[in-house]
């Protein structure tokens, strides 16, 4: 994940990449993981 | 047992101590608060080494709720961001694998100027199209791409956006049994007045 840093992290970066299809934000995915694995623990 | 009795504890130990941590050590320490060290592990092996989503249709539905498409009916064609352009649309940003525009390689800094025969260079044009087809129905996409004229074939989707719905909401939903309607209960029930300060 640290090679995207200079493409994701507000970094200058002029550079097209297929980062939609590529990266997803850790904001995203945990917020995804931390609601499934609060719903395994309970 | 919840998340939060999981944050607690790790605010105790490396928080509040300033103790630093590594990915191991919240791993053995999930497995600590939980009581149970295998599920943690896979749970790790599974989500956060590996890249597995995990299967949220199951886990909303210990809570009595339904993930399901919210307007499955809904015709679309892309989701990418379209700018209107001399001579059609301009595809603004990538097309996402499973994009009927995807699907159809028509992606990023394309022009399309025409769908199912109608032009993309009047305002409206693309909602025209997208009010008489239904999703299943093949168009034709005319468009250019990197200086290059082109012919795409693109399968109409229906809106795959997902919402969750209480069960008893839906059309022949019944309530939760109590079981699941004492999980959501506890689930979403209001704690701000256990808080310590």
């Amino acid at each position: 994940m640290s090679r995207r840093t200079q493409f994701v992290d507000a970094a200058v970066s002029a550079d097209p990449t297929n980062r939609v299809n590529t990266f997803i934000t850790y904001y995203t995915w945990g917020a995804l993981l931390g609601l499934a694995r609060d719903l395994t623990l309970r | 047992m919840t998340l939060d009795d999981f944050m607690r504890a790790l605010w105790e130990r490396h928080g509040r101590a300033e103790v630093p941590y590594t990915m191991a050590d919240l791993e053995r320490m999930l497995g600590e608060v939980s009581g149970d060290a295998d599920v943690p592990r896979r749970f790790f092996e599974r989500h956060i080494h590996g890249r597995e989503v995990p299967d949220m249709t199951a886990l909303f539905a210990l809570a009595g709720v339904r993930l399901h498409p919210a307007d499955p009916v809904r015709p679309i064609l892309t989701h990418a961001r379209l700018v209107a352009a001399i001579g059609g649309l301009r595809l603004a940003g990538g097309t996402v694998r499973g994009d009927p525009l995807y699907e159809a390689s028509v992606d990023r800094d394309d022009l399309v100027t025409r769908i199912a025969g109608q032009a993309m260079d009047v305002a409206g044009g693309l909602e025209r199209v997208l009010d008489r087809v239904r999703p299943g129905d093949t168009v034709e996409a005319v468009g250019r791409s990197r200086g290059e004229s082109y012919r795409a074939w693109a399968i109409v989707q229906g809106d795959p956006t997902l919402t969750a719905t209480p069960k008893e909401l839906l059309p022949g939903g019944r309530r939760p049994g109590a079981a699941g309607q004492a999980f959501r209960e506890r689930w979403l029930r209001s704690r701000a007045g256990e808080v310590s300060r």
